[in-house]
């Protein structure tokens, strides 16, 4: 599998976001993007998951334009918020991304998430939240993951967590892009970094 | 199977949010208490405008309601998600739609009654006024559902809704209101409810496909 990104162009209303972004990634590597906040990190993984569309340049999967519903359904999408509902249990709410994610197998909530199954979620913490966030990666197998800041908020524990799903998941052959201003210790990671083009 | 999940995950949602249910329900009944106070306590002429107010109270009502059926999940990010679901987009859309429908049905079943009783309508219309709400509630929430995805992206500007809603909920209202009268004045009310019935048969299978497309384009 690869994972092709040629001369990605991106504009927000009148300013351009980022430009001449280009990369590849095989099967088990990954992508660190990193730089300053505004510099276009998370406009460039929306661009990625085809929730926005590119001003110019290609996105290719094993050397072919991506077709938008098959890509959809071979990527997970973490981005900043948590998308989750305080009204909804835990245990509703990751059923319900099974549901969405037509995932298959009734989901176990990971990430010390065992205890708080039946609890509501108004109650968790912002680094509870974002855990049971990052539970979505496991509810459906996908080759490619677009995580947003996936460290915000959470402890270190549950940074360790993350770095070790993302470890499993290169073992499995998947590829993750990562944006980050924290820099992420990932071992053997390329890296992309934002200066923040200007237009 | 999917689509009962959908369902039950959508109610579920609502159910838990009393409190705005209870506003909404509460908003309707005020509207109807303060009328004697505006145009009179006449009783002749309160049961004779008591079908225009009850509708009048219940497009407020979906006007507020409807206000929400996208923004929520656009700022806490479940909208992405929704997207980038391998299910139908316009599937998710109308079972959204339809537990919207079935949410705003029950509030008026609520409150229907006792509207009816302090305007004293004429009980004759109760039938009409039903198939009214059956026919008309989804028409609502169907050009609701095209106007919020519409405006997503203009999320700061809530009274946009109201302004591109208006003009299109009045032919619903007409209808509506005129197959009240009809059968009120002896008259029979069956053409007005056919348009009515037209409304939805254009927007049943319509809307979930425009609303869908609206809400992939406006991630601007």
């Amino acid at each position: 599998m690869t994972f092709q990104v040629e001369n990605l162009a991106c504009r927000r209303g009148m300013r351009m976001v980022f430009r001449n972004i280009s990369f590849s990634l095989r099967s088990g590597e990954v992508l660190l993007f990193t730089g300053p906040n505004g510099s276009g990190k998370s406009s460039l993984l929306r661009v990625l998951a085809g929730l926005l569309p590119p001003q110019q340049g290609d996105i290719r999967w094993n050397g072919q334009a991506i077709d938008m519903a098959d890509h959809r359904s071979r990527l997970h999408y973490l981005g900043h918020y948590d998308a989750v509902k305080p009204e909804l249990t835990v245990a509703e709410m990751l059923d319900y991304w099974r549901v969405l994610q037509s995932g298959s197998e009734a989901l176990s909530p990971v990430f010390g998430l065992e205890e708080l199954k039946k609890a509501s979620i108004r109650y968790l913490s912002a680094g509870q939240k974002r855990r049971l966030a990052l539970a979505r990666l496991v509810v459906k197998q996908a080759p490619l993951w677009l995580l947003d800041e996936p460290l915000t908020s959470l402890d270190q524990a549950g940074q360790e967590l993350l770095k070790d799903l993302v470890r499993q998941h290169r073992t499995a052959g998947g590829m993750a892009i990562i944006a980050t201003h924290h820099g992420m210790d990932l071992p053997g990671a390329q890296q992309l970094s934002f200066a923040g083009v200007s237009a | 199977m999917t689509v009962i999940e959908l369902l039950r995950h959508d109610l579920r949602l609502q159910m838990r949010r009393p409190g705005e249910w209870a506003a909404l329900v509460l908003f309707f009944i005020a509207i109807i208490l303060l009328v004697p106070f505006t145009v009179g306590p006449e009783p002749e002429l309160l049961r004779r405008l008591a079908p225009g107010l009850i509708w009048l109270a219940t497009l407020l009502m979906s006007l507020l309601a409807l206000d929400r059926l996208f923004v929520d999940d656009a700022r806490d990010g479940t909208l992405d998600l929704i997207l980038l679901s391998p299910l139908p987009l316009p599937l998710i859309v109308a079972v959204r739609l339809a537990a919207q429908t079935a949410m705003m049905l029950l509030a008026l079943m609520l409150v229907v009654l006792p509207a009816i009783l302090m305007l004293g309508m004429n009980v004759i219309v109760l039938p009409v006024l039903a198939l009214g709400f059956m026919l008309g509630i989804p028409v609502l929430v169907l050009l609701g559902g095209i106007m919020s995805a519409v405006t997503i992206s203009l999320r700061r500007h809530p009274a946009m809704l109201t302004l591109l809603l208006i003009p299109f909920y009045i032919p619903a209202l007409i209808f509506a209101v005129a197959a009240c009268d009809a059968v009120a004045s002896g008259v029979s009310p069956l053409p007005h409810l056919l348009l009515l019935a037209a409304m939805l048969a254009l927007l049943l299978p319509t809307a979930p496909f425009v609303i869908a497309a609206a809400l992939r384009n406006g991630q601007g």
